[in-house]
């Protein structure tokens, strides 16, 4: 089989799902009530890519993913993972790919190696990998499940889940729990998983997270998918900080700021220095500020958390 | 190999010694206190023939019911043997999986490659070997008490008893896994198996008192593989092996249909 680097690991088209059963009885009389998971939600995933699902509470990403499982009947919309039907080929299926669930329970008598094990017996474990993941995370593996703290359990989840080298992860809010160092440990392990092409599908309510490690971002709000992007681009697509201070009086009002269409935001520092958020049109600013003297000019691209914050 | 089944095996030994426990302990009560038993047993013969008695009894079916060791372990252990059925069969397959669904760990098995039907199938089968526990130790202890009390004991009548006793047991675990899947969760999932096996329980028990007003007794499982009829046909009677492996055949088939096609919102 030849590689194809931009082979699609996950296909998704069309996607909806309505939780509940709704029963009408002419007009006046319903008994039930319906729920809109997602709605009409199409993305795919490239082998390599590390792809972020972002979403405020209950958009709908636990539903997205576990539709793409097969746990959830979709009312309509097809997904593909490996060229497989996610519903007729279950079992090919996972043999390829590790799912970490949003809260994750596992089996409380365990000690986290048995954990690993019995995984292992279903997907067997890369054991150069497991040291690295062991040697990564801090979690005590001899200790049982049921006596770890919250982040730890999630440590012995994640090494359990990926000691096999899934060739596509599936991980729904995975650092949740975790502390900031092993946060950091983690993303390591999947940049360099991501370097020997194991795709990655992961949903996180982290900002930062999501502009360290993705590729690309999927914003999803009540259910639809309003955008993707290609992380970087989204950045610079859309907004920027600038910062303009003026060399004498004549400098603009914020009055005069507010004019401009490109401008989302404008708030005066001093006298004279003035930060702005600017959107898609940058020309339409520089163009306004050629008219004045201009002392300094900084212009940055806005995180993605001040972009985020536009879709909450 | 067989994993899922031999985790469930170790995780829930307690579930699968407790009922044989608790017929060896039954049994071997009624085997020390026999002698004093047996006067008793004859004080009240003319009791027992009274319906209302024999209906509390369990109404076991056995023919010429005397003063014998041989009857008073099939009466007292008989009796003790449906209760026991009654609630293995409700309470063990209608958790299977709202055990592991409540505990959410339902979640991530789900995401490992094993087909579903097997999944259900190694549980089914843990259920079913501790089931297979209690028949053998019933044989057990039967025989062995029969034995150091010097009594006599028909062996081919405890065998077919016990035989008959773990197809019941098959049966019932089909149909309360049924309930299983079609619920998931653990509620429901109890009250429905309740509802079908108590009530057939129930009818069993009470469809000598409702003779007047109809065959009650035939709408019951339980009502299978009665001594009588073992006594009578010298085997488990092939009829009624039929109907009773039908029935937990199709349960069981319905149960890992619905299992393999329905959807986990939990
Ligand atoms: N089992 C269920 N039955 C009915 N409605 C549900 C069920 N699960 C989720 N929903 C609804 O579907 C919608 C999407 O929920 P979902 O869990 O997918 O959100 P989410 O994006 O994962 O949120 P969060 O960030 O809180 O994890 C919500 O409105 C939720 O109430
Ligand atoms: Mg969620």
């Amino acid at each position: 089989m030849t590689e194809n680097i931009s082979e699609t690991v996950l296909q998704v088209s069309n996607l909806t799902k309505i939780y509940g059963r709704e029963i009408r009885l002419g007009d006046l009389i319903t008994f039930g009530q319906q729920v809109r998971g997602t709605y009409n939600v199409s993305f795919q995933v490239k082998k390599g890519e590390i792809f972020g699902f972002l979403g405020p509470n209950g958009a709908g990403k636990t539903t997205t993913m576990r539709v793409i499982l097969d746990y959830l009947k979709p009312k309509t919309g097809s997904v593909e993972i490996f060229n497989f039907d996610h519903r007729n080929d279950r079992v090919e299926i996972r043999k390829r790919i590790g799912y970490v669930p949003g809260d994750m329970a596992l089996f409380e008598d365990f000690t986290g190696e048995e954990l690993i094990k019995y995984f292992g017996r279903f997907r067997p474990i890369d054991q150069e990998f497991l040291q690295e993941l062991k040697t990564l995370f801090r979690v005590k593996l001899h200790k049982k499940i049921k006596s770890l703290s919250k982040g730890n359990r999630q440590q012995a989840g994640l090494i359990a889940v990926m000691a096999s080298k899934p060739s596509l992860l599936i991980l729904d809010e995975p650092t949740s729990g975790l502390d900031p160092l092993m946060t950091a440990n983690f993303h390591k392990i999947l940049k360099k998983l991501q370097n020997e092409g194991v795709t990655i599908f992961l949903s996180s309510h982290d900002l930062a997270e999501v502009q360290s490690i993705c590729d690309r971002v999927g914003i999803i709000r009540n259910g639809e998918m309003i955008l993707i992007e290609a992380v970087d681009a989204l950045k610079a697509k859309f907004l920027q900080n600038v910062l303009v201070q003026f060399l004498d009086d004549v400098a603009p009002s914020e009055e005069d700021f507010k004019q401009l269409t490109s401008v989302l935001s404008v708030e005066r520092i001093k006298s004279h220095t003035y930060k702005l958020k600017i959107g898609e049109d940058v020309t339409q600013v520089l163009k306004f500020l050629s008219n004045y003297n201009i002392k300094r000019f900084t212009c940055e691209d806005a995180d993605l958390e001040e972009i985020f914050l536009q879709y909450y | 190999m067989v994993y899922v089944y031999l985790k469930n095996l170790k995780k829930s030994w307690l579930t699968g010694i407790v009922p044989p426990l608790v017929i060896i302990g039954f049994v071997g009560t009624i085997a020390i206190g026999w002698p004093s038993m047996q006067e008793l047993i004859l004080q009240r013969l003319e009791t027992m023939d009274n319906p209302i008695m024999k209906a509390i009894l369990g109404d076991l079916g056995l023919s010429g019911l005397g003063a014998t060791w041989e009857a008073a372990l099939f009466m007292y252990a008989g009796g003790t043997m449906n209760i026991l059925l009654l609630f293995v069969a409700i309470f063990i397959p209608a958790r299977l999986l709202s055990t592991e669904i409540d505990k959410n760990t339902f979640d991530i098995m789900l995401s490992l490659p094993i087909p579903r039907w097997r999944y259900l199938l190694e549980k089914f089968s843990v259920y079913l070997t501790y089931s297979l526990i209690i028949p053998i130790s019933m044989v057990g202890i039967m025989l062995g008490s029969t034995a150091l009390l010097g009594e006599t004991l028909t062996t081919s009548l405890v065998l077919n008893y016990a035989l008959g006793f773990f197809i019941l047991q098959f049966t019932l675990g089909t149909i309360s896994l049924l309930c299983a899947t079609i619920f998931l969760d653990s509620n429901k999932s109890l009250a429905a198996a309740g509802i079908v096996i108590g009530g057939q329980y129930f009818l069993d028990s009470m469809g000598g008192m409702l003779a007047g007003i109809g065959n009650f007794e035939a709408l019951s499982l339980f009502n299978y593989f009665s001594l009588g009829a073992i006594q009578q046909a010298g085997m488990l009677p092939i009829g009624e092996v039929v109907i009773v492996v039908s029935i937990g055949v199709l349960a069981l088939i319905s149960a890992l249909t619905i299992f393999h096609k329905r959807e986990f919102a939990f």
